[in-house]
């Protein structure tokens, strides 16, 4: 999954566009190398060390990892889940609205 | 084959904890031959369907892509449909017994796409439906499938049995068979129940209480074109900042983990 969205952070960069994590790792110390060697350069809330059972997580009901959202640029929720190519087409769409 | 047939029994009672108590009289030993008690006949049943899956499992991992389709579509389900039959058959001709909880049970949980399965879960209702244990179906109803009929087995149930936590389960149930069937008022009306009157009920993990909090959450916030619930907190080095600081951009937001 890393590889994916690093690309999308990457191919974006200068555009309205940011990833925003949620984190349900327990151990946070143990994160920070895992940022490093993956080069993960996107901001993430952390759940805190309750990990998946965390606040945020279950405000947000999520079930399972990973999950995603999609926001447009008015904060409105416009896709739930879509992964891979799809996510990559759902973003460039909203950008397309945006600028239209 | 004997030890195979008891693993296999403690995978189909791990799904329905506590342990089993009679709920009807053992039928007389004196009338039942060895060989044709009920109890062993469930188990070669689950004992060759074992095999079979096994089997099922063995080619679909050698298979190609189209093969594999085939598996997952037809094969699987069509294993599924002859062993829930299979099992039906006899459970139907001991109703109330523990050999037809266990079978009953078995279909409802594990022989996911048989054709049968609704029969199964109706009968379960039916003639379970003063037990306890039902609660632990009814958790497992409420991940699906989505079905009229198991609308109206649930609600008769939550009419019908005397326990508390069968009726807050069998609530929550209710409520996520509405939402399936996008019928959003039903699930509110459902899931409010759970909040006030069900909310000490046990779930797999802690209560249902949170479970219908995070759910009711979903259903009234997080639909799409609803504007986002913002999220305030640190950031993996601690620094404090808002999703509504993004405003203006568009935004991925990705549930991860490490693992």
């Amino acid at each position: 999954m890393y590889p994916h969205e690093r690309s999308l952070v990457k191919r974006l960069a200068g555009e309205p566009f940011a990833l925003i994590g949620v984190n349900s790792d327990k151990d946070l110390e143990a994160l920070q190398d895992v940022l490093l060697e993956e080069n993960i350069t996107w901001r993430s809330f952390w759940n805190g060390p309750e990990g998946t059972s965390g606040p945020i997580s279950t405000q947000w009901n999520v079930r399972g990892w990973p999950t995603i959202y999609i926001l447009d640029h008015e904060g409105k929720i416009r896709f739930k889940g879509p992964r891979g190519e799809a996510m990559d087409e759902a973003v460039d769409q909203l950008l397309a609205e945006m600028k239209a | 084959m004997v030890l195979c047939s008891s693993l296999l029994f403690t995978v189909s009672l791990a799904t329905a904890p506590p342990p089993m108590e009679p709920t009807a009289p053992c039928p007389a030993p004196a009338c039942v031959q060895a060989d044709d008690d009920p109890a062993d006949l469930l188990e070669d049943i689950m004992d060759e369907y074992q095999e079979a899956n096994a089997e099922l499992g063995q080619n679909y991992r050698s298979a190609d892509e189209e093969q594999r389709k085939q598996i997952l579509e037809v094969d699987l389900p069509k294993l599924s449909e002859t062993y829930a039959q299979r099992v039906l058959k006899l459970t139907s001709a001991h109703p109330g017994t523990d050999v037809a909880w266990e079978g009953l049970s078995w279909i409802v949980s594990r022989a996911r796409g048989a054709a049968c399965q609704a029969d199964a879960l109706l009968q379960m209702f039916k003639d379970f439906s003063k037990d306890e244990r039902i609660g632990d179906t009814c958790l497992t109803v409420a991940r699906g499938p989505f079905t009229k009929s198991t609308v109206r087995a649930l609600n008769k149930l939550i009419k019908d049995s005397p326990h508390k936590d069968v009726r807050g389960r069998a609530t929550f149930a209710l409520a996520m068979q509405y939402k399936g069937l996008e019928d959003q008022k039903g699930f509110i009306k459902q899931m409010s129940l759970v909040q006030k009157k069900f909310a000490d009920v046990p779930y797999t993990r802690g209560t249902l209480g949170p479970v219908a909090e995070g759910a009711m959450f979903e259903v009234q916030r997080l639909q799409i074109g609803m504007v986002a619930p913002d999220i305030a907190g640190a950031d993996l080095q601690g620094v404090d900042f808002k999703l509504s600081d993004y405003l203006g951009k568009v935004v991925v937001i990705d549930f991860w983990g490490n693992w």
